[in-house]
């Protein structure tokens, strides 16, 4: 089977041999994940925005070194995990919380997240799409509440706008999709990871 | 505890739950091991809804060559909005060394930056369920039992293997009796692509909308015969002097196509006039039963299927081919055509209020790994169209 050239594939050789298409190419797949994952630590959008462009560009100008296109993600991912920590490390995050204590525990408890993350060995594929496939599974209005939230990180009233319901009822829909997500993944994702 | 583990990683926890949350992760270190587990999950599987920067990018590194040209072009016979060209002008010298899709990326930029406030009159968007497509197809057996391939889905039998983004047939040796020969065909729904190795080592890429019915086998020394039912395969075919010398032969319900050993591109939808046929490399004879024609590489055939008419010319065998690759590539067409091949790959209706609007030709190469609704904008911003609207699975053209 691996001999065989697929359409993927010639994406990956034309990248490797420094087409700018096949790179837009990647970048189209992954930017919004890496932007995405770099703001469940840095809490800015912009910030992450940056360190996520970084991560590009050093896959770029390294792009000889990585091997087959499963090394792509896992190059991405391991660029914008260090340098996700370089800027916990020197106090660069700014936190959500108010309380000194909280920002120094979740800012700890991240860089263990973040050191527990090894790319190298990680089905990332498969693993996103089971989440994707528990998240299209919730009920509609569930989904929708969700997605709005967790991917267009927008707040409970301006979903409630948007939808024309109350914000009680976008509370609602949001401790309704963490549950039926919960029973799904918990197990899934403890055994997995 | 897992509910509030969900509860902060969506964001949705109070500072006081947070507190207690971080509590627990402390009281043990297998509570702690839970919840790393669950914040890895969730901070790989994130994403967010950005508007592209790769222009950001791109004005950061230098490309080493030209890859595509660029241009949008209004057509010839339509007054008024020539100042398209004008604009893009001084963009062009700039712009020699780079893609439309840096082009297009450029005008989605500078429209963001001045008016984003009257973007959302002209755009609306209810329901919208559109999606990318992905490789996928059904297999039917000999038998005519049908099984679903698609990412992540594998499939083995007999001399059959798939891992849900390709297919392989592999070789079967010494089968000299053709009452043997079964069929399978390979049903590539739109929002589709698919990848198939025949058992005689012959490749096929297939597009969005296509049928190819081909045998589990080829019986040494016969003619190897494949139909393209509809739809559009790209053939690079196992030689000849392989297989002792049996040709290759692919079927349209127009046309026949003879091939040694080569490399070509066949479109043939039902919902089209014309099937194409370009071949890239080796050759090719085309038989429709009227008359005999012999494609040189480099050179596409149009068969109009109601009057059976050929015409032979040469086109840029990188553009036709490009949909393989995973981009689109459009040399002038028309925006219905550019409709077309849109619809195929994102499942959609694409309907104009106004048909002069079909007539507008573009030029230009775009990754069909992105969502449609930022082909729209591209496109939109061009301003050649005024808005659009997007409903269920159709999406209106104003």
């Amino acid at each position: 089977m691996e001999r065989v050239l697929s359409a993927r594939e010639s994406v990956f050789l034309r990248f490797k041999r420094g087409d700018e298409v096949a790179f837009k190419f990647y970048f189209d797949k992954y930017y919004n994940n890496i932007v995405g994952f770099c703001v469940q630590f840095l809490h800015d959008e912009d910030k992450a925005k940056s360190v996520a462009q970084e991560a590009f560009i050093k896959l770029w100008l390294n792009r000889e070194k990585v091997s087959k296109k499963t090394g792509i993600p896992a190059f991405l991912y391991t660029a914008a995990k260090s340098k996700c920590l370089n800027q916990i490390r020197h106090n660069k995050v700014v936190s959500k919380y108010k309380d000194f204590k909280l920002q120094e525990k979740e800012q700890q408890l991240n860089q263990e997240v973040l050191q527990a993350l090894n790319f190298d060995s990680m089905n990332l594929t498969e693993l996103k799409e089971t989440i994707d496939k528990a998240i299209q599974d919730l009920p509609e209005r569930c989904r929708e509440v969700f997605i709005k939230r967790r991917i267009e990180n927008k707040k409970n009233r301006e979903i409630a706008e948007e939808l024309g319901v109350s914000v009680k009822a976008v509370e609602a829909n949001m401790t309704r999709a963490i549950k039926e997500l919960n029973i799904k993944l918990a197990h899934y994702l403890s055994v997995f990871l | 505890m897992d509910n509030l583990i969900f509860k902060y990683l969506s964001n949705t926890a109070s500072e006081e739950e947070v507190t207690i949350l971080f509590q627990w992760v402390e009281a043990s270190s297998e509570n702690k091991k839970l919840f790393i587990q669950l914040k890895k999950a969730w901070v790989l599987t994130a994403s967010s809804k950005s508007e592209t920067d790769w222009i950001k990018i791109k004005n950061k590194l230098q490309f080493p060559e030209p890859i595509t040209q660029l241009k949008g072009q209004k057509h010839s016979n339509k007054s008024g909005k020539n100042n398209m060209l004008s604009i893009v002008k001084p963009w062009f010298r700039y712009a020699v060394a780079a893609s439309i899709v840096l082009l297009i990326s450029v005008f989605l930029f500078i429209n963001k930056e001045g008016d984003s406030s009257t973007e959302l009159q002209e755009v609306s968007v209810t329901n919208s369920i559109i999606q990318i497509g992905t490789d996928k197809a059904t297999l039917t057996l000999e038998d005519g039992s049908n099984i679903v391939l698609e990412e992540g889905q594998s499939y083995s039998n007999a001399n059959v293997k798939s891992n849900g983004e390709k297919i392989i047939y592999e070789k079967i040796d010494n089968i000299n009796d053709v009452s043997k020969i079964v069929y399978n065909y390979l049903t590539i729904p739109r929002g589709g692509q698919f990848f198939v190795v025949l058992e005689d080592g012959t490749k096929v890429w297939l597009n969005s909308e296509s049928q190819l019915k081909y045998p589990k086998f080829f019986v040494k020394g016969e003619t190897r015969r494949v139909e393209l039912v509809y739809g559009e395969a790209y053939f690079d075919v196992s030689p000849s002097t392989d297989h002792e010398g049996s040709l290759f032969k692919v079927l349209t319900g127009e046309q026949e196509i003879e091939v040694l050993g080569t490399e070509f591109n066949v479109k043939a939808y039902q919902d089209e006039a014309y099937v194409y046929t370009t071949l890239v490399e080796g050759k090719v004879v085309l038989d429709n039963k009227i008359q005999k024609k012999t494609l040189e590489p480099s050179q596409q055939s149009a068969l109009n299927k109601e009057t059976k008419a050929v015409e032979i010319s040469k086109v840029n065998v990188a553009t036709e081919i490009s949909w393989r690759d995973g981009f689109f590539s459009f040399k002038n067409k028309s925006l219905k055509e550019i409709a077309k091949v849109l619809s195929r790959w994102y499942d959609v209706e694409i309907l104009f209020v106004e048909k002069s609007m079909e007539n507008v030709l573009f030029k230009g190469v775009l990754s069909k790994n992105q969502d449609l609704e930022e082909i729209l904008t591209i496109i939109k911003n061009t301003k050649f169209i005024n808005a659009y609207e997007i409903k269920n699975n159709a999406i209106i053209i104003k």
